[in-house]
């Protein structure tokens, strides 16, 4: 540790990096060392990507969901708004795209996903889909202007972020032309790679029957191996072809690239995280959270928010000497979007799988109220 | 049985879908008549990589018992039922 002051790095500001930022600060301040926390974002623009779902069909704007990161983070943090080119383990030290050196006593690694459409030879950018604020936007104005035809939700490649959006996508493209009036005219398909609607078993024994009595057909085992923009053919690795008129899909996700090339992640660049203590495998002082880690759970802010805290207290403990680490039990906690003034709630560990009930106009309500909730509370680390 | 295991894909702790998706991307990645090895410890695995080689015509040859819950799914790659457009 330089001069006795203890410093802690988080590379991303998003969910998870924002979190952790405030919660660790409150916890370094309880050692009474001298400590500097830095984090490093390339644009400190903070995304609620819950919001997408709402942008998509012009019921919300793009600059509500996209705040000002710096003012989320505690006051005394040193921002540098770069990217992150390389982590040097063995001397441990972030190098920024610029070169600047960062040394770190502890690391936390929160750079989420990244679309990586690129890793597919079948993707093209005429493909539509909602996993960014301008894709988002670029979408909403087809949505507006679609008056008859078939639309296919599918997805790109797993693991992607929140399972249970592009299922929400179509039951919400469902309602919306119902409330149009011309839902007879538009046809709505979902493509799932399992057996299944929706990966959580219990979750789908509610959620497929619902698609269904709202008239949406479920395709199953459908791994897509190729798109034919020009001809509207999507097709499936296990044989099927299916013709559309607008086609979303889910963009593949991968870690972000710098991790692989700092020997920290395999080729995916998820982070090897262990689940309970959140450490990063075989690295010294690390850890990740969020969507970077190959922890098999739901890629949700939730799950990010859930672990911020274990991380805020392991590196709190390791810094006075207590041995005894807290463990993260795999809680999450979701909304699952059924129509506009509907959703259902969903809560799981990883011994619980969800129970979910029935979806009400309670959880639509408490979903609006949570994205001001988020950013006045839940961002900032107060809950 | 002979046969020549072309590539393993060890999904051993990974959870539901984790060892369908691995199967799937390890398919992808051999030949027509190459053999792949899923390595499964998940309960839910057996049913589903069936179900899903059914439907997609590849063949499964063997189910092995390991240690413990590990099962190995011993999977030959068929001949797609409809060619790609770039093919
Ligand atoms: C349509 C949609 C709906 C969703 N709905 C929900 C929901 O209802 N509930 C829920 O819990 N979750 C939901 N999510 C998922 C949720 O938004 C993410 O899981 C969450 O943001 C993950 O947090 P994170 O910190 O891991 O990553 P992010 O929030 O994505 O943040 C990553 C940060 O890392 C930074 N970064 C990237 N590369 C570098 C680099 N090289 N150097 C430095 N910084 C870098 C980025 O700029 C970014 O600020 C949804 C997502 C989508 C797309």
């Amino acid at each position: 540790m330089s001069n006795n002051t203890v410093n802690v790095v988080i590379l991303g500001a998003g969910t998870g990096g924002t979190i952790v930022a405030n919660k660790l600060n409150k916890k370094l301040k309880k050692t009474k060392k001298p400590f500097q926390l830095t984090v490093i974002d390339p644009s400190f623009k903070h995304v609620y990507q819950p919001g997408f779902l709402f942008t998509m069909f012009k019921k919300d704007k793009t600059h509500s969901i996209v705040k000002d990161g710096k003012k989320l983070l505690p006051k005394n943090t040193n921002m540098i708004e770069e990217k992150v080119k390389k982590v040097e383990t063995k001397d441990k030290v972030v190098i920024t795209e610029s070169g600047t050196k960062v040394p770190y006593d502890y690391l936390v690694i929160a750079t989420g996903a990244k679309l990586s459409p690129e890793k597919v030879d079948w993707w093209d950018d005429s493909l539509y889909h909602y996993y960014s604020p301008e894709a988002a936007d670029r979408l909403s104005e087809k949505i507006e202007n679609f008056r008859e035809g078939k639309i296919i939700i599918a997805i790109g490649e797993i693991p992607y972020k929140c399972p249970p959006a592009p299922i929400e996508g179509a039951l919400l493209l469902d309602d919306y032309f119902k409330k149009k009036g011309i839902r007879d005219k538009v046809e709505i398909q979902y493509c799932s790679p399992l057996d299944r609607a929706f990966s959580i078993k219990t979750v789908n024994e509610v959620i497929e029957p619902i698609m269904n009595e709202k008239g949406i057909e479920v395709e199953t085992f459908f791994n897509v191996d190729d798109v034919d923009t020009e001809e509207k053919v999507l097709y499936s690795l296990e044989g099927s072809d299916l013709d559309y008129d607008l086609l979303i899909m889910i963009p593949p996700h991968t870690g972000q690239p710098f991790l692989h090339e700092s020997g920290i992640a395999g080729k995916s660049g998820w982070v090897p995280t262990d689940r309970e203590t959140l450490r990063v495998q075989d690295q010294e002082n690390m850890y990740a959270l969020g969507d970077t880690t190959d922890i098999p759970t739901s890629k949700a802010g939730s799950t990010a928010h859930y672990e911020a805290p274990i991380i805020a207290e392991n590196i709190y403990k390791d810094i006075i000497g207590d041995t005894n680490l807290t463990k993260y039990d795999g809680h999450v906690q979701c909304f699952f979007l059924t129509e506009f003034g509907k959703s259902l709630f969903i809560d799981f560990n990883f011994e619980h799988p969800p129970k979910p009930g029935k979806p009400s106009r309670f959880w639509w309500w408490f979903k609006l109220f949570f994205k001001p909730f988020y950013f006045r509370a839940v961002a900032k680390g107060l809950v | 049985m002979s046969y020549t295991v072309t590539k393993k894909v060890d999904a051993v702790g990974s959870f539901c879908p984790g060892p369908l998706m691995e199967l799937v991307r390890g398919i992808k990645e051999v030949e027509v008549g190459e053999i792949v090895e899923l390595l499964s410890s998940d309960k839910g695995s057996a049913a589903e990589v069936q179900k899903w080689c059914e439907k997609s015509g590849n063949e499964l040859l063997e189910i092995k018992q390991y240690d413990g819950d590990t099962q190995g799914f011993v999977i030959k790659k068929g001949e797609r039922k409809r060619r790609r457009r770039r093919e």
